[in-house]
């Protein structure tokens, strides 16, 4: 718990740096923030959209509209709270703009989650999942989450996918944490019935 | 999913919620295409870079366009105007004082103000009312009391009574 804490400070600590240097315009700053947040970025908006063209177009105009914004960037909060807030924004404006209901582009699953247990424990007899492809597995969850409003499914993809408490989260969205608690619940609930055939 | 998360670190009581979170927990194994990623990566940059390349200061700006001022002129002195417009009304409001509060009310407007009080006391005081009475004997004319009677006034009958 105690490294946790640490690392979470040398993180920020390195993000206030390279904030510091971009600011002043060192673009191999930003470039490595960019290295640094890739990732994390893409997976919030790629989960969002379900669709990967999108969130590659997504994740650009996240990065340069951080880009511009940089130098207004006062570190009142930390670096990765703030460029969430513009990718959480941005995707949410992107999908009300466009419609919702595009079809699916889906990244492949890794096959290094054959090695995960939970895997396995899933797909075994007895399990409702054990006659379902992976590929089935991936419609049916985003199906179920395309189902969700935006709001709703910003809040699944950050706690549920990505791991992100409760009060990042509420800073992230600009709201309180229970209401961040409350989508959660609704989100799930509505996940449910839209997955019943395999979850009740 | 953060790495330092872990699918036993999930916590529901209800095994359909348990059950859903778990399927989400899967969705971490959904990777983009490297090549893909790194496409886009240097695509960003490729932006980044354009966009401070084509940054430039103020005075760069000003020294860019003021070519355009007299090739132009006739946009070039509406624009000094405009300028000059701008400049005057700005120094205008600079020297302009702070309007004094209004009185709205009418219980403030007649309010027995400390000025009021002093004229009222010196009206009555007996040095004045010997003043305005002597000044009514010697000008037959003047008639700011309706009366010109001594008798009336009795700290100038005394004075009267002394000078007699």
């Amino acid at each position: 718990m105690k490294d946790q804490s640490t690392d979470k400070k040398r993180e920020e600590q390195i993000d206030t740096e390279l904030v510091a240097k971009a600011q002043q315009g060192d673009v191999a700053a930003f470039d490595e923030l960019v290295e640094r947040y890739y990732g994390k970025i893409y997976g919030l908006t790629y989960n969002m959209t379900s669709n990967r063209e999108d969130a590659e177009d997504l994740v650009q105009e996240i990065f340069l509209k951080a880009f511009a914004a940089l130098p207004r960037f006062r570190g009142k909060s930390s670096f990765y709270t703030w460029i969430y807030r513009i990718a959480i924004n941005k995707t949410i404006n992107y999908r009300k703009k466009r419609n919702s209901k595009r079809a699916l582009s889906l990244d492949q699953f890794d096959q290094e989650i054959k090695t995960d247990d939970l895997y396995h424990a899933l797909t075994t007899k007895g399990s409702p999942l054990r006659n379902l492809s992976l590929t089935e597995l991936q419609k049916k969850l985003n199906e179920a989450l395309n189902s969700l409003s935006e709001k709703h499914r910003a809040v699944v993809v950050l706690h549920d996918m990505q791991g992100i408490p409760h009060e990042t989260i509420a800073k992230m969205v600009g709201a309180s944490v229970g209401t961040v608690r409350s989508r959660l619940f609704y989100a799930r609930q509505q996940m449910q019935n839209e997955l019943t055939e395999f979850i009740k | 999913m953060s790495k330092d998360t872990k699918y036993s670190d999930l916590e529901s009581t209800d095994p359909a919620d348990l059950l859903l979170q778990q399927l989400l927990f899967l969705k971490r194994y959904e990777r983009p295409d490297p090549e893909r990623m790194s496409r886009n990566k240097k695509g960003i940059m490729r932006e980044v870079r354009e966009v401070k390349a084509k940054q430039i200061t103020l005075g760069e700006r000003i020294e860019l366009h003021l070519p355009w001022l007299f090739s132009e002129p006739r946009y070039g002195i509406a624009l000094l105007f405009i300028a000059f417009g701008l400049l005057q009304f700005v120094g205008v409001n600079v020297r302009r004082p702070r309007k004094i509060k209004a009185k709205t009310s009418a219980e403030e407007l007649f309010s027995p103000t400390s000025t009021n009080l002093a004229l009222s006391s010196e009206l009555t005081t007996p040095f004045l009312q010997t003043n305005i009475f002597k000044l009514s004997q010697e000008e037959p004319s003047f008639s700011f009391f309706p009366t010109t009677s001594a008798t009336e006034f009795p700290f100038v009958k005394k004075e009267l009574r002394e000078e007699d």
